[in-house]
């Protein structure tokens, strides 16, 4: 049976989109283990740093799944 | 603790039936349109990204998502927020390492893919880490639904 090997440049973006959602989502829980009062600090009135935070790992979340989709559009069908 | 059941309330016994009749007919007319295996999984590729996003939210609203969720989020504050935003979290990477190889050998479950790379079938196995997986999310759903009050929240709803 032939191998079908992944196409290197494929498999170079995957790795690294996993790899930056993967590295977004343990900060965010090393923050939420370890520095609870930095995430406590409220900025304005109903929107505290941890907040914050989670909205950024959400926003980051749909820009690399954008950038995924985006570059998979470009590159065939 | 005393357990006390409830009480049958005609309306939701009337709106639990309808919602399951109208599931059931939905499902019987689409079966008698799905003709082949690619009809069946994937619609025929004739799904635009906006219906497929929509199938996709009605399959993760569930009770789970909305009461466990957002009552993790209440009772344990940032511990909660974490479960919350990991959902999210996990679908570039379910996109990125499921869907693509998925795609590229053009198959349409994952035991499918597992059984070209290993040249076997481990459908057994496939079925026993679904049923350990699935299990978990049953418990806890039931277990949050059972715990509503139910006429109560009906009438909300209706």
């Amino acid at each position: 049976m032939t191998e079908t090997k992944p196409r290197p440049v494929g498999a170079q973006w995957r790795v690294a989109i996993s790899s930056a959602m993967l590295v977004v989502y343990v900060a965010f829980i090393l923050l939420v283990g370890f520095e609870r009062p930095l995430l406590e600090r409220v900025i304005i009135p109903g929107l505290s740093v941890g907040i914050l935070c989670g909205v950024i790992v959400i926003v980051v979340c749909c820009i690399l799944t954008w950038t995924y989709v985006g570059w998979c559009n470009s590159r065939r069908d | 603790m005393k357990m006390t059941l409830g009480q049958p309330d005609a309306l939701v016994i009337t709106v639990f039936a309808f919602v399951i009749l109208l599931s059931l007919a939905i499902t019987y007319w689409a079966a008698r349109r799905t003709q082949s295996t690619e009809q069946f999984y994937t619609a025929g590729r004739k799904l635009s990204g906006l219906q497929n996003g929509l199938a996709l939210a009605g399959d993760f609203m569930s009770a789970s998502a909305f009461l466990g969720t957002t009552g993790m989020v209440a009772i344990f504050g940032f511990d909660g927020m974490m479960y919350a935003i990991g959902g999210m979290v996990g679908w570039p990477i379910l996109v990125c390492l499921i869907a693509e190889p998925l795609r590229k050998f053009g198959t349409y479950t994952f035991a499918d893919v597992v059984a070209h790379r290993l040249q076997q079938a481990p459908r057994a196995d496939c079925l026993c880490c679904k049923l350990a997986d699935r299990h978990q999310l049953l418990s806890h759903s039931a277990d949050g639904r059972g715990r509503l009050p139910g006429s109560y929240s009906l009438r909300c709803a209706v």
